[in-house]
């Protein structure tokens, strides 16, 4: 495998791991907020998406 | 969440209920990244499991502070929650053999990250399965863990298919 591309997993690793570290109180908390985005997505979703869901 | 963790412990003080567990994403997230999910699952040992209407005490409880109703579950600020009698040995096993975990300095009864898994597979949507694979791939589960608890509840077959499924090699 290419070295930048072991580079760039490695940093997804380390990212993916420290989001894992956060307390769980925090974790909740940003489950919040992931759960309010994904609605307000689902409200209003970008040109591109709906571009996709026309093509379906 | 801190609402829900003052309004559990309550519960239990007050006898509403015998002892309750978070289970679910709620308490994945004790041991994974942050997940999205739309309600919090509450485990309960009820005073009285023989009542045709289980859940009503709890619900009078709730709604006596303002908490009312959504769906199946019930609102307490961020969070709709849902109660779920204890419906099983492994689940009362769960309740009883709970952690405490912390939630900014208030106490949050959660089940173990093996039962997590167990119960999980025992219910066997891909949903389940991603939560097993997630809780293995944050080191909060051992293998071996799961087996022996499985073994334990005549669920041997789930785990196997589970691991035919998804381990490499």
């Amino acid at each position: 495998m290419r070295a930048d591309i072991q580079t760039i997993l490695k940093k997804q690793a380390a990212w993916q791991r420290s989001r894992a570290e956060r307390t769980w109180a925090q974790k909740l908390r940003d489950s919040v907020t992931m759960r309010r985005a994904l609605k307000s997505l689902k409200k209003h979703p970008s040109p591109l998406t709906e571009m996709r869901s026309n093509q379906d | 969440m801190d609402k829900v963790a003052v309004l559990l412990n309550e519960m239990v003080e007050q006898g509403i209920i015998a002892d309750y567990a978070v289970f679910g994403a709620v308490a994945q997230m004790r041991y994974t990244e942050a997940v999205v999910t739309f309600d919090a699952d509450i485990l309960v040992a009820v005073a009285e499991p023989d009542r045709v209407d289980v859940l009503s005490p709890i619900y009078a409880f709730c709604q006596e502070r303002g908490y009312l109703p959504e769906g199946e579950a019930i609102r307490v600020g961020d969070w709709p929650v849902q109660f779920i009698p204890a419906f099983s040995k492994l689940t009362r096993e769960a309740i009883r053999d709970a952690e405490i975990g912390d939630l900014d300095g208030i106490p949050l009864r959660v089940i173990r990250a093996d039962y997590l898994a167990v119960i999980a597979l025992s219910v066997g949507r891909p949903k389940d399965f991603a939560r097993v694979l997630a809780l293995r791939e944050a080191g909060a589960v051992k293998d071996k863990e799961i087996s022996d608890l499985a073994r334990r509840h005549n669920l041997n077959s789930e785990w196997k298919l589970f691991k035919d499924r998804f381990n490499e090699s």
